[in-house]
């Protein structure tokens, strides 16, 4: 997270780019997307960047939200083009065989399950502070990540 | 899901995401060997290279004239004028 005080805009790219990055191409499977929703994220900011109480959590909301939507417009497409375009498992993440495992079954979520699991899992947020992040009543949260869970162990097993 | 089954699958989750190959930041970072941009203006000379003259020929509609030029073609100006009605 950016540090405490009053960060500037540099700075706070600085601290949050990285995470955000992560947190786009866990969700959208797409780096070169994640990319773009960063960085138009970070432009949104700098129009209202004064008026931002914590550019940090404002930016993660921003960036999960329009990453959960990237992905539905991508499924819109792909009906359009009836299938043509090939389903992309998360990022590039080497060639671990466990860690392959766990990317394929990740790329089986839901991308609303993808977000809550970054947010709780990576970000470390309270169920209340993940619902604030990404929109959502605490109870779709939890029933989000258990199900996500159960998906997760279920593809894994089958692994 | 049991707890040490959840916890494997939150460490799993970390690992992936911290795993994932992120684009270069072109717009803060440059690597070591690459020089740091220079600011506008002339571009630095090359120190082996002698240094130019100051000596600095000027555009021909520019170029200086001596006095003396100048009040020859003055003088020129009147003359014609008085020498058209003779």
């Amino acid at each position: 997270m950016a540090p405490t005080g009053d960060p500037s805009l540099a700075s706070v790219y600085a601290a949050e780019r990285d995470g955000l990055l992560r947190l786009a191409a866990f969700v959208t499977g797409e780096v070169g997307a994640a990319a773009d929703i960063v960085h138009d994220a970070f432009a949104d900011l700098h129009e209202t960047f004064d008026d931002v109480q914590s550019p940090p959590a404002w930016l993660t909301s921003a960036v999960a939200r329009r990453s959960v939507s990237w992905v539905r417009r991508r499924a819109v497409a792909r009906r359009y083009l009836q299938s043509a375009v090939p389903e992309r498992p998360v990022a590039h993440v080497g060639d671990l065989p466990d860690r392959l495992r766990v990317r394929d079954a990740v790329s089986r979520l839901s991308p609303q399950r993808r977000a809550v699991v970054f947010c709780r899992y990576y970000l470390d947020l309270s169920e209340a502070q993940t619902a604030a992040t990404l929109g959502v009543p605490p109870g779709t949260v939890k029933s989000r990540l258990a199900r996500a869970l159960r998906e997760l162990e279920v593809c894994l097993d089958e692994q | 899901m049991s707890n040490d089954r959840e916890q494997m699958t939150r460490r799993s989750i970390i690992d992936l995401v911290d795993a994932i190959d992120l684009p270069a930041d072109t717009a803060t970072r440059r690597s070591a060997d690459q020089p740091a941009p220079q600011p506008p203006g002339p571009p630095a000379r090359d120190s082996s290279q002698p240094a130019p003259s100051a000596q600095v020929t000027a555009p021909r509609h520019h170029r200086w004239r001596p006095a003396w030029a100048a009040a020859a073609a003055a003088l020129a100006m009147v003359l014609a004028m008085f020498a058209g009605p003779l």
